[in-house]
């Protein structure tokens, strides 16, 4: 039992923390949200495996799925970035499009440009549009968790104060009801892979810091343009998951410190403007991508990417 | 293991030779006891303490720090024979006259005095290092223990000078930690005899390099292990190893330079010890491809320089043939200029 609590010492047993850390995550999703976000779960890992399965056939080794326990992260990740209503089926797809497209046929672990989980998070929410959509644009289903998400209220509020959409269902005291419980128990996963020191602090503070200074300057104390407070931005939408599960991913974030710094501090920014200026609810896995798209360039930047070199 | 690690003086060797021996006649006999440094180096210990001796060095240390986790063959040979290590140096500090001898241990080993403690982690039996924490100064970059008047032996070693100088014994035997535990092994023996599945490793877990199926024990083989079975995973870049690494290189980008047969000098920064597979959570055979790295990069400079050595050559004789048509060309013109003036008159 200790051994969970201790740093691991193999590729296989980190992913095992990150598995532990995202229980909280979705058992508080469950809570929150209903029985549909363990289905989504679910399916996510049962597609994940015969996904991850097949390639693994398919590249001639061991079939047997979830070897390097990458995959079932990636899965949750995915299940968990869906909106709580959303169909199966669609979970299905983008678990595939994650690990297929986004990370066997680059190579596998070790090798992906993105991140699995937000490539295929992404895909299907450019993709199927409709199907991942909230009626809330009318305003008159934002009673209840099954309707609009504080974010979608927020952007489709019309003319309203914040304080007025604030009094609408989905808000809750920090950011957004439901979704800020999600966040604090990803939250608290995520302290715990500090102290496992599975990942460190920078990139999430980064990436915190990010996504609270440009809601800081364009903070003007709740009116029809607000663009919301840094603490409902830190818990609306996949902030948190985002911070600690998926920006941390090392393959897909520079390496040096203070170019890590720049990626998390990048990423929070970009989604503060996806969320307040672009088209989507929730920027984060844009905003993730685009952080990994930089990454190359940023791991290049320093002359051969090697410390105290001349 | 065994009780009697090396047998019988041998009758070439001569007899023990006590303290009144003198520098030549001490060194001569650990030559021909064939003593050479058992830590790896292989270098033999004669020549090097006629350097050692030369650049004046005032302070030896015997080097019982486990140059690797799982490599206890020295920290074994000093429970059972600190007497005689304890003898091997002083043989070697009257030797160099030195002013200072110590013998470094990990801590907790409970060793008598002359021991030093030194602090635990990895890279600890690297020479400079340890030179640095018993000294309490560095080594300059670059440098050699011998810089700072320190000469660092490994503790095998000055068993084998003990008994060498004091006993006539020759080397011939040497402990080897294999798998657990540590045995007392003929130099010579077939690592196929030892009974471990191959394929096999010479030297640690982490740094060790893979030996051929016809190896042997060798005097500088201080452990025998068997590669581990699971195959490393892919490099997650998690960084792990670049705390870990003592030169404040960065293992991963190494890594990847390595996989991608690209150019990354600072390889040749690398001490191969292992600290970075250690840490590892991959598996990955780090310092065996830093090590193929470094020797594909001195290969390739090799040949640039054979090849541009080629093209110096063939420039400097294309010149050569140059020169000498132009200056035939010149006498022929100078002839016929002679010619038709003699014509002339």
């Amino acid at each position: 039992m200790l051994r969970v609590f201790a740093k691991p010492e193999s590729t296989p047993a980190v992913m095992d923390r990150v598995l532990i850390a995202l229980v909280p995550a979705v058992g508080v999703s469950a809570w929150a949200f209903g029985p549909l976000v363990l289905a989504q779960c679910a399916v996510a890992l049962a597609s994940g495996a015969l996904f991850d399965a097949g390639c693994q056939w398919l590249r001639q080794r061991s079939p047997l799925p979830f070897q390097d326990r990458s995959a079932p992260v990636t899965c949750l990740l995915v299940a968990l970035a869906m909106p709580p209503q959303a169909a199966l089926w669609i979970v299905v797809v983008a678990v595939g499009i994650a690990i297929v497209l986004a990370k066997e046929v680059y190579g596998g672990l070790g090798r992906n440009l993105f991140n699995p989980a937000m490539a295929g998070y992404a895909a299907v929410l450019v993709a199927y549009p409709q199907a991942l959509a909230f009626a809330a644009s009318d305003g008159t289903d934002v009673h209840g968790v099954t309707g609009a998400t504080a974010l979608d209220a927020l952007k489709h509020r019309g003319a309203a104060t914040v304080a007025e959409v604030w009094d609408g269902a989905p808000f809750g005291a920090l950011g957004a009801a439901g979704f800020e419980l999600v966040n604090l128990a990803a939250l608290a996963g995520g302290l715990y892979l500090l102290a496992v020191r599975v990942v460190h602090w920078r990139i999430p503070t980064a990436l915190l810091l990010g996504l609270a200074l440009p809601a800081v300057a364009f903070y003007d104390g709740g009116s029809s343009a607000s663009l919301g407070s840094p603490l409902f931005h830190w818990f609306a939408g996949a902030t948190m998951l985002g911070a600690f599960f998926i920006a941390t991913d090392p393959v897909t974030a520079p390496r040096a410190a203070g170019h890590q710094w720049l990626f998390g501090i990048g990423i929070g920014a970009a989604t503060f403007a996806i969320r307040s200026a672009g088209s989507y609810p929730d920027g984060i896995a844009f905003a993730v991508l685009l952080g990994n798209l930089a990454t190359p360039a940023l791991d290049r930047l320093r002359g051969r990417g090697v410390v105290g070199a001349a | 293991m065994s009780p009697s690690p090396n047998q019988a003086p041998d009758a070439l060797l001569g007899p023990p030779l006590d303290r009144s021996a003198g520098f030549e006649e001490t060194l001569r006999r650990i030559e021909r006891a064939g003593v050479v440094g058992m830590g790896g180096a292989g270098y033999p210990t004669a020549r090097k303490l006629r350097e050692a001796k030369a650049s004046g060095a005032e302070t030896v240390i015997g080097n019982g720090m486990a140059s690797e986790s799982g490599a206890g063959a020295d920290r074994a040979l000093l429970r059972q024979h600190f007497t005689e290590v304890a003898g091997g140096l002083r043989v070697v500090g009257d030797c160099l006259g030195a002013a200072r001898t110590v013998i470094a241990v990990p801590p907790g080993s409970g060793l008598p005095s002359p021991a030093v403690e030194a602090r635990p982690g990895l890279p600890e039996g690297d020479e400079k290092r340890l030179t640095a924490h018993v000294l309490g100064r560095a080594v300059p970059a670059g440098g050699r223990p011998t810089d700072v008047g320190v000469v660092v032996f490994n503790v095998a070693t000055l068993f084998a000078v003990f008994e060498a100088v004091r006993l006539g014994k020759p080397l011939r035997r040497r402990l080897v930690t294999i798998g657990d535990e540590e045995r007392w092994l003929r130099i010579g023996t077939p690592l196929a005899e030892l009974g471990l599945a191959p394929p096999l490793r010479i030297g640690g877990m982490f740094a060790g390099r893979p030996a051929s199926v016809n190896a042997v024990v060798e005097a500088t083989t201080f452990c025998v292990s068997s590669v581990p079975a699971e195959s490393p995973l892919p490099c997650i870049r998690c960084g792990w190893c670049v705390p870990a690494c003592p030169e404040g290189l960065e293992p991963a980008a190494l890594h990847a330079a390595f996989e991608h047969d690209s150019a990354d000098n600072t390889v040749f920064d690398c001490i191969e010890c292992g600290a970075c597979a250690a840490a590892c959570p991959s598996a990955i055979d780090l310092v065996n491809e830093f090590r193929a790295s470094k020797a594909r990069l001195r290969d390739e400079r090799d040949r640039r320089e054979r090849a541009d050595a080629a093209k110096r050559r063939f420039d400097a004789r294309q010149r050569r043939l140059e020169r000498r048509a132009q200056r035939q060309a010149e006498e022929r013109a100078e002839r016929m200029r002679r010619r038709r003036s003699q014509r002339a008159w």
